[in-house]
């Protein structure tokens, strides 16, 4: 059974009103959005910024409310009262800027303590700070820094602040929303190896967001491609970054510079990604797209299964478009 | 040695802060010759981009203090230079274009107007500045730029002012283009265009370009020499070849192995222990000693100097040192 299991998600933003309050201009950040996630798997999720991939995650999270779809955690649906209990404890969050993203007024005990505290888990001070020690040294931080602010850490060491902090209530699943973005490229791979031995040793899964197609590829064992708030390729790591079924993904994993000076590419993906609150009719990669027909114009393309456990949204997946 | 088009020697730039003097830089030296794409690639505040800008002369004037070393310019020394010299240096010969297109550009203006700000400080009547200003738009890859030269810069996206400040960089023709982290705030698929059009632009005007960057596919894609910065020093030097193919710092090493390599999924990252030391506290000897797998006793002691490896490509490193048995005898 999965984890956790996203059907049909979709998330509308309002961004204007007329005179009565009702909706005029409506942004879909998240367009029908079908992703599994199986106990101890990380799934990556690419995309350029925009895509919604950031959304998607919070949307599932709860922390913005979805406009239609569901969510279910471990078979039950998450509108339940109770499952809905078990899943905000059991998934939880680390985010892009280790900077924003802890109070400059807390400790890291505070920090890392809140949920133990908001949970009632650990009943006594003593035991508390038992326990943030105990997690401190999980993410490799001394158990002085405790006592210290936020301000006193460089970016990766507040990373790891807010990983223990995830950590806290030992959930099954983590989402990294771009997790390493905001730091040096030798801090990054730190961050990234104790992500993976924290998984191996708490049997984790992790949606792992990032627009960094090499290091997602590193990690996941599946990836998910986003556009325009859809998701337009689905399938096993290696076979979406080697052999791309979707001219987007083609492209995307073209335009990423290679750290090798004897194979230098000149292909370019022209245009630029359109306005959300008008998004193309037809296929929404037609216009930037080398394959686009008179069919991907009109027609949307579903996500369909192109097997091997592949899926992809275009009418002529798997063609070469680059 | 005065060949070169700009070429810096043991500068040294420091800054009067709060808590004391701080040493941004420490006896850099590096020179372009014209035509040619040189990479600086180091994490943030390895000194990057306080080189470029103090090459500019935009540092701050009343903090930044040039305590050694010269930067000459095609023969001519800078740092020497009053303001109103150093006005008529940039744009012409040297010109820049920065990380975040946003805040490079002023809000309240039209992005016409700044293009043309240069070209007319360099005298040029209005409407030639106009002109040229379209062409320059045209040339960058903007559509309907007679549209754009009136719009502002919160109408543009990122990829857009990214293309209107290369714009205005190139509006003088300068000899030499500092692009500092170009493609940062960028998208994957909007950063290929914008290397494309710098790589275009390079060979089209025959200009030097320095292009600073964290990214060491960047630069393997662009350039044909690279100045590896650790801690404001520069480690290693060579061809862009050399340094990918056999790194011999071994900060260098650890950087690229901080790489994911797409064809051996499952190997584990090394990458590099602990992080850059503070600018205030700097080891007394090799500045990557502290995190260094490799450190003997005498890189704690003594600055390691340059050595050669092939033509061109040297590194400072004591485990280069001909005499072996002088440093890896004090082990």
């Amino acid at each position: 059974m999965a984890l956790i299991d996203v059907h049909h998600l979709t998330k509308q933003f309002i961004v204007r009103t007329d005179w009565l309050g009702r909706p005029r201009t409506v942004l879909t950040a998240v367009h029908d959005v079908s992703l599994t996630i199986h106990s101890g798997e990380t799934v990556g999720l690419v995309g350029e910024s925009g895509c919604g991939k950031s959304t998607f995650a919070r949307t599932v999270l709860g922390l913005y409310k979805k406009t239609s779809g569901t969510v279910l955690f471990k078979g039950k649906d998450v509108e339940n009262p109770d499952t809905a209990d078990a899943f905000h404890r059991q998934v939880q969050m680390i985010f892009q800027d280790p900077y924003a993203s802890l109070d400059p007024r807390m400790t890291v005990e505070d920090i890392i303590g809140e949920p133990l505290r908001n949970y009632g888990i650990c009943s006594s001070p003593s035991q508390l700070r038992q326990r943030v020690a105990q997690l401190l040294d999980e993410v490799d931080l001394t158990r002085e820094a405790a006592q210290r602010y936020p301000h006193e850490f460089s970016g990766g060491q507040r990373q790891r602040v807010g990983i223990a902090r995830a950590l806290a209530l030992e959930p099954d699943c983590i989402f990294c929303d771009e997790p390493i973005s905001a730091l040096d490229v030798s801090v990054q791979v730190q961050i990234v190896n104790m992500l993976q031995r924290l998984q191996k040793e708490r049997n984790l899964a992790y949606l792992f967001i990032a627009h960094d197609l090499a290091m997602v590829h590193h990690l996941s064992r599946r990836i998910g491609v986003m556009y325009l708030g859809r998701l337009v390729e689905l399938g096993d790591g290696d076979a979406v970054y080697h052999r791309p079924l979707h001219p987007y993904t083609q492209a995307l994993i073209a335009a990423v510079p290679v750290p090798d000076p004897h194979c230098r590419r000149q292909v370019c993906l022209s245009g630029e990604v359109p306005s959300p609150l008008d998004p193309p009719a037809g296929c929404v990669f037609h216009p930037r797209c080398p394959l686009a027909d008179e069919r991907c114009r009109s027609e949307v393309p579903v996500l369909r299964d192109m097997g091997a456990g592949r899926m992809a949204a275009c009418h002529h997946a798997g063609k070469e478009a680059l | 040695m005065n060949d070169h088009l700009l070429s810096i020697d043991n500068l040294s730039i420091s800054f009067r802060t709060y808590r004391g003097i701080l040493e941004a830089t420490h006896k850099v030296s590096l020179f372009v010759d014209a035509g040619e794409t040189v990479g600086i690639v180091g994490e943030s505040g390895c000194g990057k981009s306080v080189t470029a800008h103090a090459v500019m002369k935009l540092l701050p004037r009343d903090s930044a203090i040039y305590s050694s070393g010269r930067i000459s310019w095609d023969g001519r020394d800078i740092i020497s230079l009053d303001e109103g010299e150093m006005n008529r240096l940039r744009g012409r010969d040297m010109a820049m274009i920065f990380q975040d297109p946003m805040t490079a550009l002023n809000p309240v203006l039209t992005i016409g107007n700044q293009i043309e700000e240069g070209l007319r400080y360099h005298a040029m009547s209005r409407q030639e500045a106009e002109q040229k200003a379209l062409s320059l738009l045209q040339e960058v890859g903007i559509t309907s730029p007679e549209r754009r030269l009136h719009q502002y810069p919160h109408e543009l996206s990122g990829g857009m002012r990214q293309r209107c400040l290369i714009a205005m960089a190139l509006s003088c023709e300068p000899r030499l283009l500092f692009a500092d982290e170009p493609t940062t705030a960028l998208d994957v698929t909007t950063e290929a265009q914008v290397l494309q059009l710098l790589r275009t632009l390079q060979q089209k005007h025959q200009m030097a370009v320095v292009l600073i960057s964290h990214n060491l596919g960047v630069i393997a894609q662009m350039c044909r020499r690279v100045y590896v910065m650790y801690a404001g020093v520069v480690v290693e030097t060579g061809r862009v070849e050399d340094i990918f193919d056999h790194p011999a710092h071994p900060y260098t090493k650890g950087l690229l192995a901080s790489l994911p390599d797409p064809a051996h999924k499952d190997k584990v990252l090394t990458g590099i222990a602990g992080q850059a030391p503070d600018l205030f506290h700097m080891p007394r000897g090799c500045r990557f000693y502290p995190r260094c797998s490799h450190a003997m006793r005498i890189c704690a002691r003594t600055v390691p100097p340059a050595y050669e490896q092939e033509t061109g490509h040297t590194a400072a490193c004591w485990l280069l040192c001909p005499e072996r048995e002088v440093c890896h005898g004090s082990h």
